[in-house]
């Protein structure tokens, strides 16, 4: 199959992916659960600032909400693909779309669409309440919303997006394996929230380097002692780690069952 | 292999799990534009072989052309192949109209209207439900909405009737054969040999993955070659009549009151003849065809 097919495939597929978030229930519960609890966090965070503290930035809300964002992308990404299999529609749609690789360029697409629409829809939220915060706290952030700032702002939203779409790779590759959206889900959090917490309790040295977390410092645009580049490859290590085995399963194994 | 007279050709196609055969070295073809039943126990290797013609899954040896293309080559026609494998699935939350636009846009299929085809499986009226509201034989009609997307040449059906009561039984056969009046062939897999046998006019059977029978209704249930049951005018005869018949080599059993002369379908006129030049005239001749479900069980047994 020639690489313009499985371009227009793969284009098809993402605009019949992208249908199915065109869904009021789904926007609603989505952006709703995000935006509520971006406002808690970010509120919470404003609340507890000292009056005129140093330490608190345009983004430091944003950068909480990075980390529920990323659980809610990891469980969106790996539900979305998972149910192809228990609802059986994936063999419905690979007698459409004959190509794997198609229909996987379509899901990731389409996932990584919805990703950066939640990114920015955090990200303003974040930031518009920041900006509403500050002024009780007599910090001022308008120079973060200027001239060389402002690209550094918009750099750590894009890296918020990369961090976020690195879970959400994970949640696709766990569903391709785990064909269950709860085990997939399960798995993610599992891993996410309790083993890698409990190694890097165990083990602090180690802690930054887990996947989870490094996902976490490369939305973060980089943590202390792992610059920025560090964050990446390590990330698309990992990625590649988790990919490799979810392809070969999903090429190899029998789709209509 | 021809490629033109065949909607669906296949030879030594086998699939093996592991060490256990599943379908083992099938030879078969289905002509363009039949409605070919295809007919087997649980496990006999119906499923596995539509897989294998759907490209769902690898073959691991023979060959098969489905619409003139090898199967190891689905992108050439897979688009013109509108298929219902394993029972209908959708999105459950989506409406039926949603559902299909989905299915139509990922095979990039945007020009298709998502309501003439609900329209044309009846549907029309329920279109806009969620799909997990939808009965039995709704979804089922779905799902053949669903494989008519493409316009198909070739429909394929997996147990389309699964699990339907009489009435839904009913409609989709009436569903099946008028699709098949627009001239698509149509090879649908059913355990319901009785409704098969109304609407098919060729059949393949499977048992344990190997071919019992490929061919036309005619070859399967007899044809001419139908038993002959005959009932003389007084009960008394009965024995001189079935005498009649065995001087003539054929092979004869009496039960309650009629004689039962096995293949001599094609015999009837002169068995009438035969009985009259000996005085004894018949109240009723007719002819009887083994039925589809007796056929396959009588070749079951046989194997």
């Amino acid at each position: 199959m020639s690489s313009r097919t499985i371009c227009k495939s793969g284009f098809d597929a993402t605009r019949g992916e992208l249908l199915k978030f065109r869904r009021l229930s789904f926007l609603l519960s989505v952006f709703g659960s995000l935006g509520v609890l971006t406002l808690l966090i970010v509120g919470f965070a404003w609340s507890r600032a000292e009056k005129h503290s140093s330490s608190m930035n345009l983004t430091t809300g944003f950068d909480m909400a990075l980390f529920f964002l990323g659980i809610l992308t990891l469980c969106i990404c790996a539900s979305y693909t998972a149910q192809e299999y228990t609802y059986g529609t994936l063999r419905n749609v690979l007698v459409r779309t004959p190509s794997r690789q198609a229909f996987l360029i379509g899901k990731l697409s389409a996932l990584s669409a919805l990703t950066l629409l939640l990114t920015l829809y955090t990200f303003l939220l974040s930031t518009a309440i920041s900006l509403f915060m500050s002024g009780r706290h007599g910090i001022n952030l308008t120079p973060s919303l200027e001239g060389k700032a402002l690209l550094t702002t918009l750099a750590h939203c894009l890296n918020g997006f990369l961090g976020t779409m690195a879970l959400g790779i994970f949640g696709i590759a766990l569903g391709l394996i785990a064909r269950s959206p709860i085990i997939a889900i399960s798995l993610g959090l599992l891993w996410s929230l309790i083993i890698e917490s409990a190694l890097g309790g165990a083990l602090p040295r180690i802690g930054r380097w887990l996947p989870t977390a490094n996902f976490e410092s490369l939305a973060q645009s980089g943590a202390t002692g792992f610059s920025y580049i560090h964050c990446l490859s390590l990330s698309a290590f990992y990625l590649l780690v988790i990919s490799l085995p979810a392809l070969y399963l999903f090429k190899q194994r029998d789709v209509s069952q | 292999m021809s490629d033109n007279t065949y909607a669906i050709s296949v030879e030594g196609l086998s699939k093996n799990y592991g060490a256990r055969r599943s379908v083992s070295a099938l030879t078969f073809n289905v002509p363009y534009g039949s409605i070919c039943g295809f007919v087997g126990p649980n496990g006999s290797g119906k499923t596995t072989t539509i897989r294998m013609l759907l490209s769902l899954i690898s073959t691991t040896s023979g060959e098969g052309r489905v619409l003139g293309s090898a199967i190891s080559e689905p992108m050439k026609y897979l688009d013109r192949v509108g298929a219902m494998i394993e029972g209908p699935a959708f999105y459950p939350s989506m409406s039926g109209v949603e559902n299909l636009r989905i299915f139509a846009q990922m095979g990039g299929l945007r020009g298709t209207d998502p309501n003439s085809l609900l329209a044309q499986v009846g549907l029309a009226e329920r279109g806009t439900s969620k799909y997990k509201t939808y009965s039995l034989g709704m979804k089922q009609r779905l799902g053949i909405a669903a494989a008519l997307i493409p316009d198909p040449e070739l429909l394929i059906l997996d147990e389309p009737t699964n699990g339907l009561d009489p009435n839904g039984i009913h409609e989709i056969r009436d569903l099946i054969m008028a699709l098949a009046q627009s001239g698509r062939t149509i090879f649908i897999s059913s355990h319901l040999l009785s409704e098969l046998e109304v609407i098919c006019d060729y059949f393949v059977m499977l048992k344990a993955g190997e071919l019992m029978y490929a061919g036309f209704k005619e070859g399967l249930l007899g044809g001419n070659n139908c038993d002959l049951i005959a009932k003389p005018e007084f009960g008394v005869d009965l024995a001189n009549l079935a005498n009649i018949a065995a001087l003539r080599g054929l092979d004869t059993s009496i039960r309650d009151g009629f004689l039962h002369i096995e293949r001599a379908g094609e015999l009837a006129a002169e068995f009438n003849r035969w009985a009259c030049d000996e005085e004894i005239y018949l109240q009723s001749l007719t002819t009887s065809s083994p039925s589809l479900e007796t056929k396959f069980f009588e070749m079951s047994a046989n194997q």
